[in-house]
């Protein structure tokens, strides 16, 4: 075979796998937890409402594409049960896949949030602020066609939370701030605040901090500080025994070699953590204003 | 010769594909060539039917937007020691997977390099591969415009040229203000089969090296 054809070859190669490769995106919506009103979502356990899940895409930057996935309450044909509910932007921490922080999705969607989980590219979150607002209009857009699968999800223009974990959480915190027409509230988890910004603008819209007692990679005590100088209404709530890989799944030995091992199991610290992020949920967008002061767990010490 | 054709039908896949002629904007050759570059986020594949017309297909992953160009470049300055200028202008309509909605792409650039003798090539140029996007969503008309640095490095590789891309830079959409960009990519040029056979194609700003 001469050297021309053999470039032919390889050519018609690298093009066909690029289009096979860009073809993985997106997945239909479907159903990942039935209903059951007998859930309390309450220590860990799911909320009463079943949750369905759909990775899709939408137009940002005029030619690009944006990855997202939503999880909404849902009944068993995957339509929205009984909407409106508000909104919860998830960002996972870079070098991070949103499927590690599923399990947090599908628990914030069974107690009656819709969840929007962008996802940068190459999972690196720093650099990829928008990513959040545009995916969140992208659900939001979607909730007001009769026609979508989310239609009615959400309650026009009203405001929702925004959350992330590791520089996912610092994002959040960048988005809050930025962006108070989407997020009235936010919960850091496992991060802190960009240096050099004033963060005096969130007065009056709560920030919680979140983290892990045993957390090897964002230490309780840097949060702390960081936390003392955010505006008030702040709350910090760290989690007895838990650690930065503990509120990620699929974590590799060598991440959780980073770290020291928890002091309690997964399955306690998460369900104290997921009732800090209940009551910090209830406090903002829900209807119990004073959820997160009166809450009062063995486990966790809040200020 | 038809193999040949079966292995061009092949790259029409991606020929599906449009916006930004990523393949048209390497070192240029001054022979007619097929053009292939593959890599993030720009998957692009084009001929150059003249040293100075060519036509690109565009794939910009992830499954943004597939479409076409129509390019041109002109060599407007070339020394003796085998270095050069080119400039580069290029227009293009695709469509957006997520919504189905169309996007015009316009794309100006300047390119700068130098061939060793040793058949080493470099070369630096700026490229603005603007964008207008109309269609649904809650954005139904986006613009981009992008200020890229691309810095391109090739072999010689007998009739063939191999080489790798990359650029980044600064984008200023409508729906996300600033933002950075950044891209690479691996690419080939092959010469076209023409009449009397395979032509070298040396990078036409290239071709004042004595």
């Amino acid at each position: 075979m001469s050297m021309v054809r053999r470039g032919y070859c390889a050519a018609a190669l690298l093009a066909l796998l690029a289009f096979l490769g860009g073809c993985a995106y997106p997945s239909p919506a479907r159903l990942v937890l039935e209903h059951d009103p007998d859930r309390s979502g309450v220590g860990g356990e799911h909320g009463p409402f079943g949750v369905a899940r759909e990775a899709a895409l939408t137009t940002v930057h005029a030619d690009d594409a944006l990855r997202y996935e939503v999880f909404w309450p849902a009944e068993d044909d995957l339509s929205v049960d009984e909407g409106p509910f508000p909104h919860v932007v998830l960002l996972p921490p870079s070098f991070a896949t949103p499927s590690q922080l599923h399990w947090l999705a599908v628990w914030m969607a069974s107690v009656g949030h819709v969840v929007v989980v962008p996802r940068a590219d190459f999972d690196l979150v720093s650099g990829q602020y928008a990513n959040a607002d545009l995916a969140l209009d992208a659900v939001r857009g979607r909730a007001v066609d009769p026609d979508d699968l989310l239609a009615d999800a959400l309650a026009p223009d009203a405001p929702g939370a925004i959350v992330g974990h590791g520089t996912g959480g610092t994002v959040a915190l960048n988005r809050w701030l930025s962006r108070p027409g989407l997020y009235c509230t936010t919960a850091a988890i496992a991060a802190l605040p960009e240096r050099r910004v004033v963060y005096e603008a969130g007065t009056d819209r709560r920030s919680v901090f979140l983290v892990g007692a045993e957390d090897g990679i964002v230490t309780a005590s840097a949060v702390s500080s960081a936390w003392a100088g955010m505006p008030e209404p702040s709350t910090l709530a760290v989690v007895d025994g838990m650690t930065y890989y503990d509120w990620l799944d699929q974590t590799t030995e060598s991440q959780r070699s980073l770290e020291g091992t928890p002091t309690r199991a997964q399955s306690e610290t998460r369900g104290d953590a997921l009732d800090v992020v209940r009551a910090w949920l209830d406090a903002t967008v829900g209807d119990r204003p004073d959820a997160l002061d009166t809450l009062d767990l063995a486990g966790v010490e809040v200020q | 010769m038809r193999v040949r054709l079966l292995l061009l039908a092949l790259l029409l896949p991606p020929s599906l594909a449009g916006a930004d002629p990523v393949a048209l904007r390497l070192p240029g050759g001054s022979a007619a060539e097929v053009v292939v570059a593959a890599g993030w986020p720009q998957q692009s594949a084009g001929v150059w039917f003249t040293p100075n017309f060519g036509m690109a297909m565009e794939l910009r992953l992830p499954l943004g937007t597939v479409g076409g160009s129509l390019g041109g470049r002109q060599t407007v300055a070339r020394g003796r020691k085998g270095w050069g200028l080119e400039v580069f202008g290029a227009g293009g309509v695709s469509t957006t997977l997520a919504d189905h909605s169309i996007a015009m792409a316009a794309t100006a650039a300047v390119q700068g390099g130098v061939l060793s003798k040793r058949g080493l090539l470099f070369s630096v140029g700026i490229a603005m591969p603007a964008v207008l996007r109309m269609g649904r969503g809650p954005h139904p008309v986006q613009g981009k415009l992008p200020f890229l640095l691309e810095v391109h490095g090739g072999v010689d590789a007998g009739p063939l040229w191999l080489g790798v891309t990359a650029s980044g830079g600064v984008v200023f959409s409508t729906d996300a203000g600033l933002s950075n960009a950044f891209g690479v990519a691996a690419w080939l040029r092959i010469p076209l089969p023409r009449f009397g056979g395979p032509q070298k194609t040396t990078p036409s700003w290239a071709l004042g090296r004595t």
